[in-house]
């Protein structure tokens, strides 16, 4: 072999990657070479400084902690998982919609053609990029999870399995929304019972949007750059290329999310409210 | 009952003394220490949902960083997938052969190779952690992936999902660029003079 191809093969020689048939004779090689074994204890010294610097960095205590109790909710979820399987939702649901609105309801669901998802996702923050980069989070969480609730497990405590070990965010303690409140969305139920803060996910054409109620009292969704369609005002945030469009309706806020274009988002929601 | 306990004293014994390495490569993917904490989380209560997926016998660091790498573009996936990126593998791929020809025939390099190694020395780990960030990711991967942890080609290539090929010459082509720049580091210090 020449000093050209012994440094060519010389990382993997010195990553023990190197093919046995040639091991030895590249080793040979370095030992009888002045320039390669120079070369090569240049590469070793190099190696030797890199791990030196990056191998001293502990992860902190409390993450030591937060994992293990992650672990004992996990084993509890279990525990509690084997003997009650899906919680029913309670009868009482259907008489808060009248005939109309579940035929609506019905033909929205047959549009979407997506089936509904849903979790609890309370924005904390009132700050407003906070909230869109709140609600970003949400959305990737429960789109990556690929998170599917239909109407019989969308109960909250079942929703809760998902979230509650998943990410701290989803541990905050959520206020009560009010059921007339959250019980329509511009025609699409939203009505989870005894849950907190709702969020739905649309499949629409392969993209999935997702529309969350944010509750966090008096923030300033007024910082984000505004847009009228008709007579209602939009609000428009970005966060890690995720759009998000915000409005304001009965003074419960709505923020639908997705990484589709702003416009067809805008659409979206027009269609949302126009119901 | 006892089956869970069991399963979760193995979990904690093979898979907990790794959260340091863990923890190092999520910073070095997000770097931000509550950012990187959140990842090492996640990525633990993910594993510990999967554990049976676990193929005994194997590499549990290798399969940990899978788990992490995953939940990092999961998460930060818009970031990462600049539109040059695909270009540069490509070009990569193609010209690594001639690429490479040249950087070893450069008698630039062979001439300063000893003054060079000498005066590494004297950097600090800030310098060699700037150097390293400022790698491309997916150079910074596989540089870290196997001098630091030492994990064999198969796992880093199965980490990165791309083929054992492409990890070489991110090895070579990025060890190459991080000891540019720590040469440059180097001279900006005054170790090496440079001569004229």
């Amino acid at each position: 072999m020449s000093c050209t191809e012994i440094i060519k093969h010389l990382y993997e020689f010195i990553d023990n990657e190197v093919d046995k048939s040639n091991y030895l004779t590249i080793k040979r090689h370095i030992e009888h070479c002045k320039d390669c074994l120079q070369r090569y204890e240049f590469e070793k010294g190099i190696r030797a400084m890199i791990k030196a610097h990056c191998i001293n960095v502990t992860a902190p205590k409390h993450l030591h902690h937060k994992i293990l109790n992650g672990l004992n909710s996990i084993d509890l979820e279990n525990i509690k998982q084997t003997p009650e399987k899906v919680i029913p939702i309670p009868k009482l649901k259907h008489k808060l919609f009248s005939a109309r609105s579940y035929a609506i309801a019905a033909s929205i669901l047959l549009l979407i053609g997506g089936g509904i998802f849903y979790y609890t996702g309370y924005v904390v923050n009132t700050d407003s990029s906070s909230i869109v980069d709140n609600v970003v989070k949400n959305h990737v969480n429960a789109v990556n999870n690929n998170l599917v609730f239909n109407e019989n497990t969308s109960v909250v405590g079942n929703v809760n399995k998902y979230f509650d070990n998943n990410s701290n965010r989803f541990n905050k303690i959520s206020p009560q929304v009010s059921l007339e409140k959250v019980s329509v969305v511009g025609g699409v139920p939203v009505n989870l019972f005894g849950t907190t803060s709702p969020c739905v996910i649309f499949k629409k054409g392969g993209n999935k949007l997702s529309l969350q109620i944010v509750r966090a009292g008096n923030f300033k969704i007024k910082n984000l750059e505004r847009t009228q369609i008709g007579p209602k005002e939009f609000y428009l945030g970005n966060s890690r290329g995720f759009n998000s469009v915000l409005w304001v309706d009965d003074g419960v806020t709505y923020c639908l999310t997705s990484d589709i274009n702003k416009n067809d988002m805008l659409n979206f929601a027009t269609t949302l409210i126009s119901r | 009952m006892r089956e869970e306990n069991t399963r979760r004293k193995e979990f904690e014994e093979t898979a907990m003394e790794h959260i340091d390495s863990l923890y190092n490569m999520a910073l070095r993917l997000v770097f931000n220490k509550e950012e990187a904490e959140d990842l090492v989380q996640e990525t633990y209560l993910k594993a510990y949902r999967f554990f049976d997926s676990f193929q005994k016998g194997t590499n549990i660091k290798a399969w940990l960083y899978k788990i992490l790498k995953n939940t990092f573009i999961n998460k930060y996936r818009k970031e990462i997938a600049t539109p040059g990126e695909i270009l540069y593998e490509d070009l990569e791929a193609i010209n690594s052969g001639l690429a490479y020809k040249q950087e070893t025939n450069s008698t630039e390099l062979a001439d300063t190779l000893e003054s060079k190694y000498a005066d590494f020395s004297g950097l600090l780990e800030d310098d060699v952690k700037q150097a390293l960030d400022s790698l491309p990711a997916e150079y910074r991967e596989a540089i870290l992936l196997s001098d630091v942890e030492e994990l064999s080609y198969q796992d880093i290539a199965e980490i990165a999902n791309v083929p054992i090929g492409t990890i070489k010459s991110r090895l070579n082509r990025g060890r190459k660029l991080l000891q540019k720049k720590l040469f440059e580091y180097a001279k900006d210090k005054g170790f090496i003079k440079r001569e004229k």
